[in-house]
């Protein structure tokens, strides 16, 4: 007796395109549409150890397998595990790199890019072009990032230093996305692109955090020219609440939430 | 259970208020709360027993709820406690023995507690406070101008605002008002608007302990909005025995 | 007669200097200056010295206590710990920079003056802490003019300017002991309230620095708004050492760091 077992191979999908275009979203809303019945995994390299995309990922998909810098061995052994794989791909990392990393798998190249970029690179590299939002990328940009996990930013500040930062008070910024762990213990999620118009910030599907310095990543990466690299540091740090101003507000809210249940 | 009781001005005076509490024991089940706008200590000896009376309520009796008033920040001056170093006012109005009353008749303790008591209360559309939200010594009056009073109702969005700080029993309310208002900015010339007056009031509560023999209360219904005031005669000159001679036996004084 | 009503200076010379211009060519006969002359901007003994010089009765603002007395701002004026932070930078750097002689005249001046039916305040008769905002219930408004028991009230403190006039207001009380009640009717004729602005600290979204002409003779008021090379305010304010925010704040017409922001809650520091 012959037994012939299919063995599935994984959907692989990397997804590349301009800063702000709007990779991310366009996973989320793929991933939306089949994560009940499918086995997913993501990868996003090149972030370091600000992982906003992938800390957004895992808050709507909790339980998702996601890997970032230095788990690519990882990542490419739970490959043959997954139905789907979707690989983000920065617009800071070569496009050439792709194959490398995929050597002897079959995949799909898509490229988000904004409706008026035409005969980039990116068309190219991808069989498949998704319009994404109207950014306007310029040469001559770079990129700044910092961790804060740990701390707890003070709300008013972050919208306060959030404003500046979108209005060039730091050097021209097409770019800037971030998550941050706030006074009530929740984890906000802020997004901002040139050009596109301006979102509130959206509170992640995250449990508050009440119980002193959050165990979980938070932290700002910004996109520009002329970034005031060192003022963007000074200024993210005075908007960090002391171990006093963390302890009287999670005391506060937890008093707040106890007298909410009684009622 | 619809009406709430509220008391100022017992300066210790522990008569007063037992006087005040069997009146209100005597209202049976419609009061449904006890306010006592501060002045609840005084220079007057018998003062720690008052606070002991009041912060052990008697079976059936409501637990009052307690916020500072003028004698209150005198004592906590007095004692090192409060927002400036000496009481000039205490001096001037009532002298140096009066402080050394009010000294020997409020326990160090007794300070510490009254160190955590609210300013006031605010309840439905109601403010409960001695003076009012500028301040304990801010004395409302039914001289006070009326638009200082539409001030003080202001501040707080109150439309009753009770106090205690005169003593007086009053009622002053503001009942119809209107006036026109025309704004110019930068960029932009408004037309005028004209806006009137919500009907609110302000209500002097009166005082339990200031006068020997006669206390004054409020009862308030914030349901019909309805505002009473109490007189009672108490003491040991004005006893039933007195007037009751063939009864003799039925009354303790 | 025309008079000129300036506010919150803010160290900010190149602002002052374009004011005093203004003013000239509008031929003002006399000059008032409800306060704020230091603190976040790059010149504080400068403007000091301009006003001393000009003999510009000045009553004194909440940042000119700040300097004289040590910082009391109330927490309400600080809408962000950053703002909070960057409020006490602006505070020390003053301190350092302000000479004594000019300290000794910010620790002189008054809390209000007056001038026949006309009073002025840094923010209100009640406190320096006080914004009377444009929102403010008028009955309130009002309240705030009687007080100082004049025809029109001038104050600054908020950096956004505005006149506002009050008319025809009126109360029926009543008023009972027990008694019969008493009636009462309350009447204030037209009143005003007139808010200067900033020369130095503009926050009406412009850099422009602002303040008002009052004409007593046709009780006209006229907000003002004068453009002036405001970057030199910035080069300064680099220069110095200031928190360079503070240069692209002004280039906005943001405020630097405090802000009024509920026109119902009540400071009384």
């Amino acid at each position: 007796m012959i037994i012939i077992t299919f063995m599935s191979v994984p959907n692989i999908i990397v997804v590349a395109g301009s800063s702000g275009a709007g990779k991310t979203t366009w996973v989320c809303q793929q991933m939306r549409d089949i994560a009940d019945v499918e086995k997913i995994i993501y990868y996003s390299p090149g972030t370091g150890a600000v992982t906003v995309d992938q800390t957004r990922i895992a808050s709507k998909f909790p339980g998702m397998q996601i890997f970032g810098d230095g788990q690519q061995v990882e990542f490419l052994n739970q490959i043959p595990k997954a139905d789907a794989v979707y690989i983000e791909w920065g617009f800071y990392l070569e496009l050439g790199s792709v194959a490398q990393l995929l050597e002897n798998l079959t995949y799909r190249t898509i490229a988000v890019l904004p409706p008026d970029l035409k005969d980039s690179e990116y068309h190219a590299w991808a069989k498949e072009i998704v319009r994404g939002a109207p950014t306007q990328s310029s040469t001559g940009e770079t990129l700044w990032r910092a961790a804060s996990n740990g701390q707890v930013i003070d709300e008013n500040s972050l919208e306060e230093f959030w404003y500046e930062i979108t209005h060039d008070a730091y050097g021209i910024v097409t770019r800037a996305k971030g998550i941050f762990d706030v006074n009530d213990g929740r984890s906000l999620y802020c997004d901002f692109v040139a050009g596109v118009p301006q979102t509130d910030f959206l509170e992640l599907d995250l449990p508050r955090y009440l119980e002193g310095r959050p165990q979980r990543f938070s932290g700002l990466e910004v996109v520009g020219e002329n970034l005031d690299k060192a003022t963007l540091r000074q200024t993210l740090s005075d908007c960090c609440l002391s171990d006093a101003a963390i302890l009287q507000y999670q005391q506060q809210v937890k008093e707040i939430l106890l007298e909410g249940e009684k009622v | 259970m619809n009406k709430w009781a509220i008391l100022s001005g017992i300066e210790g005076n522990l008569a007063a208020y037992e006087a005040v509490m069997a009146d209100i024991k005597r209202q049976g089940n419609s009061v449904e709360a006890l306010y006592i706008l501060g002045d609840l200590v005084g220079p007057r000896p018998e003062t720690e027993k008052l606070v002991e009376r009041v912060l052990n309520p008697r079976q059936g009796e409501l637990e009052p709820l307690i916020c500072k008033g003028w004698w209150e920040e005198q004592s906590l001056i007095l004692h090192g406690l409060g927002p400036t170093g000496d009481a000039p006012e205490l001096m001037a109005k009532y002298g140096g023995d009066t402080v050394k009353l009010l000294w020997d008749s409020v326990s160090r303790q007794t300070v510490q507690w009254l160190r955590n008591l609210d300013f006031g209360f605010f309840e439905l559309d109601c403010l409960l406070i001695h003076g009012s939200t500028v301040g304990v010594d801010d004395e409302l009056t039914p001289e006070t101008p009326p638009i200082q009073m539409l001030d003080r109702l202001s501040r707080m969005q109150a439309n009753n605002l009770f106090c205690g700080r005169s003593g007086l029993t009053f009622q002053y309310q503001l009942q119809t008002g209107s006036i026109t208002s025309a704004l110019t900015t930068l960029d932009n010339q408004a037309s005028p608007q004209t806006v009137t007056v919500i009907p609110r009031q302000v209500i002097g509560v009166g005082n339990v302990g200031r006068t020997p023999g006669q206390a004054t209360y409020t009862l308030y219904n914030p349901g019909t909005n309805q505002v009473e005031f109490k007189t009672l005669n108490y003491g040991i000159s004005k006893g039933f025995q007195s007037q009751h001679k063939g009864t003799k036996l039925k009354f303790r004084v | 007669m025309k008079i000129a009503v300036i506010s919150c200076i803010h160290g900010n010379y190149e602002a002052l200097d374009a004011v005093l211009l203004d003013i000239d060519q509008h031929s003002c006969e006399k000059i008032f200056c409800v306060g704020d002359l230091v603190g976040y901007g790059p010149h504080p003994n400068a403007v000091v010295a301009q006003i001393r010089s000009l003999d510009i009765p000045t009553c004194v603002g909440c940042w000119d206590e700040d300097i004289v007395e040590g910082l009391n701002a109330c927490d309400c004026s600080y809408p962000s710990l950053l703002a909070e932070k960057r409020g006490i930078q602006a505070h020390e750097w003053t301190n350092k920079e302000i000479n004594p002689e000019n300290r000794e005249f910010l620790a002189n001046l008054p809390h209000s003056l007056k001038e026949g039916n006309l009073a002025f305040v840094h923010g209100s008769p009640h406190s320096n802490h006080e914004y009377l905002l444009p929102q403010l219930d008028a009955f309130v408004a009002l309240e705030r003019v009687i007080s100082t028991d004049s025809d029109v009230l001038f104050c600054g403190h908020t950096h956004v300017p505005y006149a506002r006039t009050l008319d025809a207001g009126q109360l029926q009380i009543s008023v009972g002991r027990g008694e019969k009640a008493q009636e009462i009717t309350f009447t204030s004729p037209l009143k005003r309230i007139v808010n200067v602005g900033s020369v130095g600290e503009p926050r009406h979204g412009r850099p422009n620095a602002t303040y008002v002409i009052y004409d007593t003779d046709t009780q006209e008021v006229k907000l003002r708004e004068i453009p002036y090379d405001y970057q030199k305010t910035c080069a300064a304010i680099i220069e110095k050492g200031l928190p360079a925010i503070f240069a692209w704040r002004l280039a906005h017409g943001l405020e630097y760091a405090e802000r009024a922001d509920d026109p119902t809650h009540v400071c009384t520091r």
